[in-house]
């Protein structure tokens, strides 16, 4: 395999409107999209906006649609597509758009500050090791009576198992 | 996919008072995590960036909102100098005139705007070659040289669009401190004239008792200048020889004595 120049088309533009913009860009063997977009970047369109962070499909951020579809850019391997095949790259449709590719993702964030955060149980000796550990197949604490629905719930789900503990009556304080 | 030895993490970094995360010489600024230096010595043990983020993080949250607190209470906040917020600005929107190929406000060398893109490529890759993990003299004062050079042309950074989410322009701005940041490793690297931790020299292979208590510290040699210095040819920075504490006698206590021969300097193992 070798270097090769892929047809791209990116919509560039805010969100007052804006269009498909036509480029030839470089692309050599194992590189994803991504790479690309920063060499389109680097040396054709210096002010394209792209949100990225971790590029190894962790962090979300360079989330797009490929072809119409949502893709991490990160995660799509440019050896996905044919050599001629022309692929473009537009901002998510879920999100209001803010410039180029980047879309304003602030409702995540709402969303992610309404899931209550992890608080280890009082008096829990396991707390630093894991949630519910100590009630976990059955085991009960001496310190504190659990209720039989945080027993079956299994330790890593800290989220769940602390809501119906919370709900749960008769729990010791 | 591409496989090869990297940079993966940076014991140096803003200097800072390990009881408040306060940065030294820098009122209101705290810091904490990788970019705060001295906390892991020469080589940070796996899993200990977790711990300093939890720890110097609670740290430098609580004194800087008690810091905010104080210094609103009793009228005392800095405040910060119209001229230099000027000339920050001016500096920051620079990139866009060099784009206009309006003439340039300072006497610096003519040229054409550099792509501020190419500028960090040839950056990382001089990094890369001659300050990377293993280093020696001659290759870390031709990277000097470099830097020098990319200074210069980084003065031209020129960018196309506007502020709203441009990272060419971003990448402009940044280019300023990557390259104070790049010299300062540089130098120092090239101080120490020994290995240790995450520093290995070619040219100087073995641990050296005498440098253990000293820390090389980097102020800006002009720090009213900083930001706008039309001479970018030369370095920007001061380097300065600190002794650390001393250990104190319970922690040595913990050690065997003919553990610590390795490590301690002479006056050290005789107190």
């Amino acid at each position: 395999m070798s270097a090769y120049e892929a047809h791209f088309r990116v919509w560039r533009g805010d969100q007052d409107g804006g269009g498909l913009k036509d480029f030839h860009v470089e692309v050599n063997d194992g590189e994803v999209v991504l790479d690309i977009v920063h060499r389109l970047q680097a040396t054709q369109a210096p002010d394209l906006a792209v949100r990225w962070n971790c590029k190894a499909g962790k962090c979300g951020s360079c989330s797009a649609e490929v072809n119409g579809r949502p893709r991490l850019l990160c995660m799509t391997r440019m050896s996905v597509f044919e050599r001629n095949e022309t692929i473009t790259i537009t901002p998510l449709r879920a999100f209001p758009v803010v410039r180029d590719l980047v879309t304003d993702v602030s409702f995540n964030y709402t969303k992610a500050r309404e899931v209550p955060s992890f608080v280890p149980r009082r008096g829990s000796v396991r707390a630093n090791t894991g949630c519910g550990r100590r009630t976990w197949g059955g085991r009960r604490s001496s310190a504190s009576a659990s209720s039989a629905s945080c027993a079956r719930t299994p330790a890593m789900w800290c989220g769940t198992s602390r809501r119906t503990r919370r709900r749960s009556p008769g729990r010791g304080s | 996919m591409e496989v090869g030895p990297t940079c993966h993490y940076v014991m140096g970094g803003v200097d800072v008072d390990p009881d408040t995360a306060a940065a030294t010489g820098v009122p209101g600024l705290f810091a904490a995590g990788e970019v705060a230096g001295g906390m892991h010595g020469s080589n940070r043990l796996g899993g200990n960036s977790l711990s300093d983020l939890l720890v110097f993080g609670r740290r430098a949250g609580l004194h800087a909102a008690r810091y905010a607190q104080e210094t609103a209470a009793s009228g005392t906040r800095p405040v910060p100098d119209e001229a230099q917020l000027d000339l920050a600005a001016a500096e920051a929107l620079r990139p866009f005139s060099a784009e206009a190929g309006e003439p340039e406000e300072t006497a610096g060398p003519a040229g054409p705007p550099e792509n501020p893109y190419t500028l960090h490529q040839e950056l990382q890759q001089s990094m890369n070659d001659l300050v990377g993990i293993i280093r020696k003299a001659e290759e870390m004062e031709e990277a000097l040289h470099r830097l020098a050079g990319l200074r210069v042309r980084a003065r031209r950074a020129g960018v196309e669009g506007h502020r709203q989410f441009n990272p060419g322009w971003h990448l402009a701005i940044d280019l300023r401190n990557m390259l104070l940041v790049s010299e300062c490793v540089a130098r120092a690297a090239l101080e120490r004239t020994e290995s240790r931790g995450g520093h290995t020299r070619d040219d100087c292979p073995e641990m050296d008792r005498a440098w253990r208590r000293l820390n090389l510290v980097c102020r800006l040699s002009d720090p009213s200048g900083g930001l706008a210095a039309p001479d970018a040819g030369h370095g920007q920075i001061r380097l300065e020889r600190r002794e650390m504490p001393p250990i104190r006698p319970d922690l040595l206590n913990l050690f065997e004595k003919d553990e610590l021969v390795k490590y301690l300097t002479d006056e050290e193992l005789t107190q």
